[in-house]
């Protein structure tokens, strides 16, 4: 374990995607989440649910690459379960944290828009683990003909990409709330 | 290799269950500083820089501890002297991200329109008591779930990445909460 190849490597990684989260928490303090009372509480589990659900599938298909079972010339009909997999969790689990959180906060005499809450979520949950199921792939397939390892460099993007991605269609999908209201 | 959609499912729903149930408990204490964060923004832009890199730190030692233990370089032990070292470097390398983020974030965030509207002092506390708050809660949960799992031979990439950036998003939180009553405002 070399310590100065180690610090060589990680310190830049961990800083520039460190700084560029800066730009998810930007998104984020202006997303407008006071218009629905109680959402900023179901934030953390929905971004990080995407990364745990989103990046384990990329994970998934790059050791799928190494094994030789990912054909890259047919990179959607490789990945097929692993999609369905990626957006039935998503969607299920925002949901089941929506309900969750709606309980503690209405128990604890919070404010809570419990309709506002689920619909963002659940919104949010499909069209962002459809994107970055497409993304995953994409990366995979585009690293694996350049012959880059992809257990390199999809995990990181997938996780930076996805929390911007995801706080980005949230304040979309609360504005659309708004309209709809 | 995973089979279909249902197995992957299966597979995996109890821990994403766990690890959800933890985020929301974040998120509630998250959604009961709200008030501060509408007369301090800036700290809320903090939030995801500094849970995504302890939970990045955390990740990392995660990896490189479970090849290790794969070649058979290091033994499954908090004692053993290599972990120790890796864990220095790592405790090393997540103070000064997040330092060097936080320094950029205080220049960044004026030219977004974010009010920083606070004395760098005072910033400069805050992120300091909050990055040593979450590299010591997250860097040993994340030695202890590698070896956890290598023992019992889950492979420690599906186990500890999501137990350690749930972590990571649970302890930003609460310590950025324990720095701003610290540091006070």
């Amino acid at each position: 374990m070399d310590r100065r190849k180690f610090i060589r490597e990680a310190l830049p990684v961990l800083t520039f995607l460190g700084t560029i989260e800066v730009f998810t928490g930007y998104v984020l303090s202006g997303a407008g989440l006071k218009a629905i009372p109680g959402l900023l509480a179901v934030v953390p589990a929905l971004i990080s649910l995407r990364g745990n659900v989103s990046g384990s599938f990329a994970s998934r298909l790059g050791s799928m690459a190494h094994l030789g079972i990912f054909d890259p010339e047919k990179p959607f009909k490789t990945a097929k379960e692993g999609v369905k997999a990626v957006v039935f969790m998503s969607v299920a689990f925002s949901v089941l944290a929506g309900i969750f959180a709606s309980l503690i906060l209405y128990g604890t005499g919070h404010d809570v828009d419990f309709v506002g809450i689920i619909f963002v979520v659940s919104m949010t949950a499909l069209l962002s683990s459809l994107l970055l199921s497409t993304l995953s792939i994409l990366s995979v397939s585009i690293s694996f003909r350049r012959k880059i390892d992809p257990d390199n460099v999809v995990v990181p993007i997938i996780s930076t990409v996805g929390d911007l991605m995801s706080v980005a269609i949230m304040a979309f999908f609360i504005w659309l709330w708004g309209v709809v209201l | 290799m995973y089979g279909d959609w249902k197995g992957i499912v299966r597979e995996n729903c109890g821990l994403l269950a766990a690890m959800m149930f933890i985020e929301v408990l974040g998120g509630g204490v998250l959604n009961s500083m709200e008030a501060l964060f509408s007369v301090f923004p800036a700290i809320l832009s903090f939030v995801p820089v500094i849970n995504a890199i302890g939970g990045n730190i955390g990740s990392v030692m995660g990896a490189r501890l479970s090849s290790s233990l794969h070649l058979g370089t290091v033994r499954p032990a908090l004692s053993d002297p290599k972990i120790r070292e890796d864990m220095e470097t790592s405790v090393l390398i997540g103070i000064l991200a997040i330092f060097i983020s936080a320094i950029s974030l205080y220049a960044i965030l004026p030219m977004m329109g974010v009010r920083v509207s606070m004395e760098p002092v005072k910033w400069i506390g805050i992120v300091a008591i909050s990055a040593v708050t979450m590299i010591s809660t997250v860097l040993p949960a994340a030695v202890m779930a590698t070896i956890w799992s290598f023992k019992k031979g889950r492979s420690p990439d599906d186990f500890t990445i999501p137990v350690v950036s749930t972590l990571g998003d649970f302890m930003g939180i609460i310590s950025i909460l324990i720095a701003v009553k610290m540091v006070g405002l």
